[in-house]
């Protein structure tokens, strides 16, 4: 932890002893704060509390069906039962953790590398490969799935030979091919995600103090040592903050197999990922009780993963100002 | 500063702990004092009144209709939004899920995107009943060419044009290659393997579009959509009538008697080009062979006898055959305008006639229909193959209702996909059954094997 | 301001001998070798946007189809493109560009002047609560976008705004992400003896934020402005939520959904009823020139992305 501690003391050398501080103002620093802070409360509240206020109260109504539509009032976890003891619960968290194993330790392993890498071209090339890398990333979401269909269609793909010599000649075969959805979908999500990440944490390791690597330098480290072994500790808590995000990118997957079913004439199932299920919940169930429970048993699963994230990598330490 | 999992690590999940006692809290408080209630559905709330706008949505191929109406009725105002017709898209229906919740928000009329909508939209108290609004139109229909519409005692919808199936053949190359039209479905099978063998690559049918179902086990009779009373189905894959289906579709898949594609798939086209014949809706001939796969004039031809399983009396398939829903939740002006709107699509020639490229539904809008398309000598023999097209209407067995799980996507997430997939054809009619009753189930439906 | 740029942007590694050693080699190689994997695909798709229908269905062109590019697939690409929408909602493909840079942008803006206070109050002003603020904060930039769909959709129907774009840009306006930058950034960039010399000068909390914390908070705005606009621009699920009524009111990205949805590549069968007929050029057009804004952003804001003291100080 030596590395963090000096890039501490250099990053907020400037910071006066807490002690002398404490409790001078604290009405009128509190008054103040929470003034600032009005329009973001405001917004809070409409975007963020409400609806998962509402949705933790609509969990534990009765859970109706089209043919039981007046099945209300307080219902305990009957939702969530129901939810939990659907024929698809299992399988949909079985199929998102498929495209998370593929992809999450490429993206990571892919993100570090090529920020290191980038890190350690100076000059124009460097800056070039940056903007290469993020270009991807600016086809988000529809943008994005309109170049893989793209890719993936066996008749104008430009890796079409590889797609025929996999023994592919509709894009329907490619995608509904067993196995193939969650490398796909990983892929998907790595060539979108990837450039945005790499740029942020290249932005972190250009503002790793100078001094650090150049006295490693100075010690005789070649560019190799220097990335793995004073680089690379230096940014751990960015690991973990990217994993954090990513996992909870990976684990709201929606988009991406929703219209991949389209393209593949439906022949995906149409509840693939958790998200999808809880759509199906919702809009084609008609039951909004199980809806919620399901969003919410994917939050308790994702801030149960993320928390770990968050202690393993030390980040976010919220305390020490 | 020294670890983060000592000290740091056990306030900051006090604090998570805080947060999320804090929204709980919340939580008991909101929904102590809220009113809003469930968000479920079903009631039909107070009717309203707009003056006379209407709002309709259609799918893409719809629009002309709407747009034919906006030239015939200058003197109504009209919103046309057109809506998602993939296969598997459910935004209409997430959409029809908030106004549910909103009170408020449903189109006037809508051209639902796929015919099980009007499963849900009339559950939902959304349909409104013809039976009563518009019995006129009712009166213009046959009962068997409406009687997707007959909804639990009521009819639902007005359906835009009828889709029975009848045999396609390539009457140039039966001629050619010297065959004689099946007249069963078993003729059929052994023509279709006989073809298959003699000649690699040409096809007999299709199995991987979401009405391959509709094609090959709606018309065995085979109990997949059987509506028992409102919250019981009948499914019964083991039923006879399933399994001579079954085995059928077994011997054509082993044989490569039939491509995986779906016919809406974007490859359909060049494979479309092989097709040697087929259980097909009457709108294949122009929407699909004419106007999407470009089939050479001439060359196509409808059987006159279809396909029987006993011998004796044909039994065949239907496939869509589109359905227009008019909302309940309207009166006063912007109701009748919206009944003017519906007896326009359903009757008018406008559209009936001059641009829809379905058998009209509508028993006095066919006779026109067919005139027309007759000026248009697209088949082998035309006047022939134009003359089974109404009396094909009769083969189709009536016991089937769409319901609230959708047969023709869980055909295609479990058949079409096992089957481009590579696997045999017994894995995917297994997965396909267990899928089928587990959906129901998932609807609320209760499932029973017979009757 | 000093505190922010007195150190100036270095070359990283510049105390290492520069000279063309197998590392050096192997390094430029493999990652031209990445850039060009990632540019291969791009450059394919962007062929097919400036071709020809025909050229990309015969697969004409060579390598890459780059031998397919014309003119005239271009002009007859956006002609489709711009007639696309019908008498009722004219070029309603510029409709869905105006109302996407509406949205982005009126939710950067919002998103601005609430993280930027807030990031600052939580930064350099104690008060109970704080940590609850963060770590809901926190909670909320992980909690899945499905979650809020229906909740969003009544909320914005009780103010009878269902349809309405001021709506969606607000409730992008929420954007936690943001304040974690703005919040990292007054903690790495303005010292506490400056806000202690503000106070002793006799300045309000408030008039602390908007004459010393402001004037140096200009990378911070840049970031929060460029990640909620990136993550505006392509949402996908407020618009489908909240724009419910009318094809005039959507944004880019459902718009193009809706293109890909009556395209006949993947329906066949809708080419029949319509009148602009939509192919992979025209699809690839539409999803091309959609990204171009997000390209110019990137550009704009790129010098402050690699600076990146705000974000280097993450570890706090």
């Amino acid at each position: 932890m030596t590395t963090a501690t000096t890039t501490e003391a250099l990053v907020s050398g400037r910071r006066a002893p807490a002690s002398v501080h404490r409790r001078r103002r604290p009405h009128k620093e509190a008054w103040g704060a929470w003034t600032l802070m009005l329009p973001y409360l405001v917004l809070l509240l409409v975007g963020g509390l409400v609806p998962i206020v509402y949705a933790l109260y609509t969990s534990v109504q009765k859970s109706p069906t089209l043919l039981e539509p007046n099945k209300t009032g307080f219902g305990g976890l009957a939702a969530y039962v129901k939810v939990i003891s659907d024929f698809r619960f299992a399988q949909s968290f079985k199929d998102i953790f498929s495209v998370l194993v593929i992809w999450l330790p490429i993206m990571i392993v892919a993100i570090v590398g090529l920020a290191l890498l980038v890190h350690a071209s100076p000059g124009r090339f460097g800056s070039i490969m940056r903007f290469i890398y993020y270009i991807p990333g600016a086809l988000g979401g529809v943008a994005n799935l309109m170049l893989w269909v793209y890719l993936l269609n066996p008749s104008q793909s430009p890796i079409a030979g590889v797609l025929h010599g996999l023994g592919f000649t509709t894009i329907k075969q490619v995608v509904a091919t067993p196995g193939d959805l969650a490398v796909i979908l990983a892929a998907m999500l790595l060539l979108q995600g990837l450039g945005q990440w790499v740029v942020t944490v290249n932005g972190g390791l250009n503002s790793l103090p100078d001094d650090v690597l150049e006295a490693a330098s100075l010690d005789g480290a070649n560019a190799w040592q220097l990335a793995w072994h004073v680089k690379l500790p230096m940014i751990r808590q960015w690991i973990g903050y990217a994993a954090l995000l990513n996992l909870a990118y990976g684990f709201q997957l929606f988009l991406e197999p929703y219209l991949l079913n389209q393209v593949a004439a439906g022949a995906l199932p149409s509840e693939y990922a958790p998200t999808q299920l809880g759509y199906w919940f919702a809009f084609v169930g008609s039951d909004f009780p199980a809806a919620a429970a399901m969003s919410i048993i994917i939050v308790i699963i994702t801030l149960a993963i993320g928390l770990v994230v968050v202690f393993r990598s030390g980040l976010f330490s919220v305390e020490e100002i | 500063m020294k670890t983060s999992l000592g000290v740091h690590g056990k306030s900051r999940l006090s604090s998570v702990t805080t947060a999320v006692a804090t929204l709980s809290i919340a939580g008991l408080v909101l929904s102590g004092c809220s009113s809003a209630g469930g968000a479920t559905t079903s009631s039909t709330g107070s009717q309203t009144d707009s003056g006379g706008k209407i709002t309709v949505w259609v799918d893409a191929p719809r629009v002309p209709a709407a747009d034919a109406f906006k030239t015939a009725h200058p003197e109504i105002p009209i919103n046309i939004v057109q809506i998602d017709s993939t296969v598997g898209a459910t935004t209409t229906q997430q959409r029809f899920a908030q106004f549910d919740a909103a009170k408020k928000g449903w189109p006037d009329a809508i051209f639902f995107p796929s015919n099980d909508d009007v499963a849900w939209a009339s559950k939902t108290g959304y349909t409104a009943n013809m039976s009563t609004d518009t019995p006129d139109l009712v009166a213009g229909y046959t009962k068997t060419a409406l009687a997707s519409c007959y909804i639990d005692g009521a009819y639902r919808c007005l359906r835009n044009d009828a889709a029975p199936d009848v045999l396609w053949y390539n009457a140039a190359l039966f001629k050619q290659w010297g065959y004689t039209v099946p007249k069963t479905w078993a003729e059929y099978t052994s023509l279709a393997v006989t073809i298959a063998k003699d000649h690699p690559g040409y096809i007999s049918g299709f199995t991987g579009d979401a009405y391959a179902p509709n094609r090959y086990l709606w018309a065995s009779d085979c109990p997949t959509n059987v509506s028992v009373n409102p919250t019981t189905v009948q499914i019964n894959l083991q039923d006879p009538k399933c399994t001579r289906a079954e085995s059928m579709l077994s011997t054509l898949t082993a044989a490569k008697a039939l491509s995986t594609d779906g016919i809406f798939d974007a490859d359909a086209a060049k494979v479309g080009q092989k097709l040697v014949m087929s259980p097909g809706a009457v709108w294949w001939g122009d929407y699909l062979f004419q106007q999407t796969w470009k089939l050479p004039a001439k060359t196509m031809q409808a059987s006159p006898t279809g396909l029987s399983w006993d011998g004796t009396t044909a039994q065949m398939g239907d496939e869509g055959g589109g359905l227009w829903g008019m909302s309940s939740h309207i009166t006063g002006k912007e109701l009748a305008n919206a009944e003017t709107f519906m007896k326009f699509v359903v009757s008018d020639p406008a559209w009936q006639v001059k641009l829809s490229t379905g058998l009209p539904a509508f028993t006095a809008m066919q006779q026109p229909w067919l005139t027309k398309q007759a000026s248009n000598d697209f088949y082998y023999d035309t006047a022939a193959t134009l003359a089974t097209f109404a009396p094909a209407i009769n083969t189709v067995p009536n016991d089937y209702s769409y319901l609230l799980y959708d047969t023709g996507g869980e055909w295609t997430s479990t058949v079409a996909k096992d089957l481009a997939g590579g696997k045999d054809f017994a894995t995917a009619w297994t997965d396909f059954g267990t899928d089928l009753v587990a959906k129901a189930k998932a609807a609320g439906y209760t499932v029973v094997t017979t009757k | 301001m000093s505190a922010m740029t007195s150190r100036p942007p270095r070359a990283p590694g510049a105390g290492a001998v520069r000279r063309w050693d197998a590392g050096r080699i192997a390094r430029i190689a493999f990652m031209s070798v990445v850039a060009l994997t990632f540019l291969y695909p791009l450059v394919g798709f962007l062929t097919v946007a400036l071709s020809t229908d025909n050229g990309v269905a015969a697969g004409t062109g060579g390598f890459l189809g780059l031998g397919g590019i014309s003119l005239a697939g271009i002009q007859h690409s956006w002609g489709q493109i711009i007639a696309y929408g019908g008498s009722d909602t004219p070029h309603v493909y510029l409709t869905w560009i105006g109302n996407t840079l509406f949205v982005a942008i009126g939710g950067g803006i919002l998103a601005l002047l609430a993280a930027l206070p807030t990031g600052y109050a939580l930064a350099r002003l104690r008060f109970r609560g704080k940590k609850l603020i963060l770590v809901i904060t926190l909670l909320a930039m992980v909690m899945p976008n499905t979650v809020f769909v229906i909740p969003l959709f009544l909320e914005v129907n009780a103010v009878n705004a269902v349809g309405k774009l001021w709506p969606v840009a607000v409730i992008m306006g929420f954007f936690p992400f943001g304040v974690y930058l703005s919040y990292i950034h007054f903690r790495t960039a303005m010292p506490f003896e400056l806000v202690e010399a503000a106070r002793i000068d006799g300045l309000g909390e408030i008039a602390i934020f908007q004459r010393i914390a402001l004037p140096i908070s200009k990378q911070a705005v840049a970031l929060v402005a460029f990640f909620s606009f990136v993550a505006n621009w392509t949402n996908f699920f407020l618009p489908l939520a909240l724009l419910t009524s009318s094809f005039g009111t959507q944004t880019i990205s459902v718009g193009i959904q809706s293109l890909i949805s009556s395209s006949p590549l993947f329906n066949p069968t809708t080419a029949a009823g319509l009148s602009v007929k939509l192919y992979m050029p025209e699809l690839a057009l539409a999803t091309v020139v959609s990204t171009v804004p997000l390209l110019i952003v990137f550009i704009v804001a790129q010098r402050f992305l690699i600076r990146g003291q705000t974000l280097g100080a993450v570890k706090g």
